[in-house]
């Protein structure tokens, strides 16, 4: 929590600046972003490779586990598809891609502003800080509601780190230990999902 | 990111390493956000619809969310319901 509160300080605080139009005009550009991301991604990836749990859990694979965050993709894709509907303004493949931050907003937000626009991408960061905040807000009465599985559903990327303790403590230990391995999986795959959304969204086009 | 995995893949188990490698994560994070938010302040289009994209960012939160939700409520039905897994 205090991690997401400092990411949106940080945020907020380049807000005012361009607002006020404080800086050098270099700073402004796609360029600087555009490098740094590479240079996230890059680290995101050594973050990863890093991670002994990651292999350890990839080692001993159930299938039915591997199906929780198969479900949680398709019914996010799903859900963002539908929103299309009700958001005329927006087309599928953006809502589809906003959708598919899966509540990893510092990530889907800089990529999708790369990719499409700036509009975009500030829609993405406050779409998944809205799914992270949900999650940790509902988890209690999605448990109540949709089952045990549920909080792990919507915290989707999240549901790793941020979204944990809840998950822990309305749908108990053995799915706090589902919820790691899909969040892990799901956050694994955001920036594929987001590139693939708009690669198969270009060849319909 | 492929690279990184590798290189990532390569440093297992020096813990000093892996330290400095994810606070330097959370630190670019940081930048770029702070990158985006300057670029999102400079850009009129983006301020003067502030509230209209919140709204857009909202119901396409709460309409992935459902999705998942439903989904899941199935597979917790039919594969999960009442075992420990």
């Amino acid at each position: 929590m205090k991690g997401s509160i400092i990411i949106v300080l940080f945020f907020i605080a380049g807000m005012i600046l361009g607002v006020n139009r404080l800086l050098p005009p270099f700073l402004t550009g796609t360029d600087p972003g555009l490098y740094a991301l590479y240079f996230l991604m890059f680290l995101v990836g050594a973050g990863i490779g890093s991670d002994k749990n990651v292999w350890r859990i990839l080692a001993d694979l159930n299938v039915k586990i591997l199906l929780i965050p198969v479900v949680i993709i398709l019914g996010t894709l799903g859900g963002s598809a539908l929103s299309s509907v009700i958001l005329p303004q927006i087309s599928t493949a953006d809502c589809l891609a906003v959708g598919s931050g899966f509540g990893y907003y510092s990530l889907s937000s800089i990529i999708i502003s790369q990719i499409r626009n700036e509009t975009l991408g500030v829609t993405a960061l406050l779409a998944n800080i809205s799914r992270e905040i949900f999650t940790l807000v509902a988890a209690p009465i999605l448990v109540k509601l949709f089952g045990r599985l549920a909080p792990v559903a919507s915290g989707g990327s999240t549901s790793m780190d941020t979204t944990l303790p809840v998950i822990l403590r309305y749908s108990g230990r053995e799915y706090a230990v589902l919820a790691v391995f899909s969040g892990m999986i799901i956050t694994l795959l955001v920036p594929f999902i987001i590139t693939t959304v708009y690669k198969t969204a270009s060849l319909f086009n | 990111m492929s690279a990184g995995i590798v290189a990532g893949f390569l440093l297992r188990g020096r813990q000093r390493l892996i330290f400095i490698l994810e606070k330097t994560t959370g630190f670019s994070i940081y930048i770029l956000l702070f990158l985006l938010g300057i670029s999102v302040g400079a850009n009129d289009k983006v301020i003067s619809n502030f509230a209209n994209i919140g709204f857009n960012a909202v119901v396409i939160a709460l309409c992935s969310v459902a999705g998942s939700v439903l989904l899941s409520s199935i597979l917790y039905k039919t594969l999960f319901n009442g075992k420990k897994n």
